[in-house]
C-alpha cells in the first residue's frame, strides 16, 4: 500500500480494501476514504479553509487561509499526531526517526511527521507499507 | 479558494458562526450580507448588491404609482368662485395633494437612507 505524507497529512493508496482491513488489524486505526485516497478519520474531516480564531480540527485556527487540507493544516502549524490519533500542534511532536537502511529506509512503525533524524526535521515522506511483514519502507524523506 | 456566506455589521465581518478578524471589506461599507472569499492566504468580504437594487427599484415603483395618482387628482381638480371673475378658492380635492406630498417626502427619505446604506 503506497503511503504519501505531506506536511503531516497522511494519504494511503491501497491496492485493495483488504489493505485497509489489515492496516486496521495491525494499528487499530481506521482509514477512511477521502477524495482518491484513504486517510485517518481526523484528517478526512478537515475543511479546506480555516478562519483565525475559529474552531479548526478541534483546536483554534491561527490563520485565515484556504487550500488543500495539508496546506491549511500546515499553515496552522498542525500535524497528525499518531499518539493521540488527532490533529495537534507540530510544536508538541518530538522524537527521533528509528529506521534501518538498505535500499530504502525500513521502519517497524508508520513514521511520525515532524520527528527528526540526523539530517533534520522530517515534514513528510514517500513510501509503502509491506502489510505481509508490517514494515514501512520509505523511499524518501522530506525536510524543512 | 473558498467562498462562505458572511455578514458585515459596523465594519465587522462574521462567517461560519464567528467573526473574521482583519477582513478587508470591498464596497462602501454599511451593514450587509455577502460572501467571505478566502484565497490561499488572502481574504476579503464581498457584499451582495442585489438587495440594494431591489429595494431601490421598489421605491421607484412606488414613486411612479404616486405620480400616476397625482395626475388623476390634477385631472379631477374642481374649484369654486364666490362670484364671476373673482379669484377661485383652493381645489376642492386639495387634501389629496397634501397627502401626496407627505407620501413623496417619505419615499425621498427612504431613498436617502438607502443611499447612506449603499454596500
Amino acid at each position: 500500500m503506497k503511503i504519501i505524507c505531506e506536511k503531516g497529512f497522511y494519504k494511503f493508496y491501497p491496492s485493495s480494501l483488504a489493505d485497509i482491513r489489515r492496516f486496521f488489524d495491525k494499528y487499530g486505526t481506521r482509514l477512511v476514504q477521502c477524495e482518491d485516497f484513504y486517510t485517518f478519520e481526523a484528517l478526512a474531516s478537515l475543511p479546506k479553509y480555516s478562519i483565525l480564531g475559529q474552531p479548526y480540527a478541534g483546536l483554534i485556527a491561527t490563520k485565515t487561509c484556504s487550500g488543500s487540507r495539508e496546506e491549511v493544516m500546515a499553515k496552522n502549524l498542525l500535524t497528525y499526531n499518531q499518539s493521540t490519533k488527532l490533529v495537534g500542534p507540530i510544536a508538541l511532536i518530538a522524537g527521533k526517526m528509528d529506521y534501518s537502511y538498505s535500499n530504502y529506509f525500513v521502519m517497524s512503525n508508520l513514521p511520525q511527521a515532524f520527528f527528526y533524524d540526523n539530517f533534520g526535521i522530517i515534514t513528510g515522506f514517500y513510501g509503502w507499507a509491506n502489510l505481509d511483514y508490517m514494515k514501512f519502507n520509505i523511499d524518501q524523506f522530506n525536510y524543512y | 479558494m473558498q467562498i462562505l456566506e458572511a455578514t458585515c455589521t459596523a465594519g465587522v465581518v462574521s462567517a461560519n458562526g464567528g467573526i473574521v478578524p482583519s477582513c478587508q471589506i470591498l464596497g462602501e461599507g454599511g451593514s450587509s450580507s455577502g460572501y467571505l472569499v478566502i484565497g490561499d492566504e488572502k481574504f476579503f468580504y464581498l457584499p451582495k448588491t442585489t438587495p440594494d437594487v431591489k429595494s431601490f427599484l421598489t421605491q421607484i415603483e412606488t414613486l411612479c404609482d404616486k405620480i400616476g395618482a397625482l395626475c388623476d387628482s390634477i385631472k379631477a381638480i374642481t374649484v369654486t368662485c364666490s362670484a364671476p371673475a373673482s379669484p377661485s378658492s383652493p381645489p376642492i380635492n386639495s387634501t389629496v395633494f397634501s397627502v401626496a406630498k407627505t407620501e413623496i417626502t417619505a419615499i425621498k427619505t427612504n431613498l436617502s437612507t438607502l443611499k447612506g446604506n449603499l454596500k
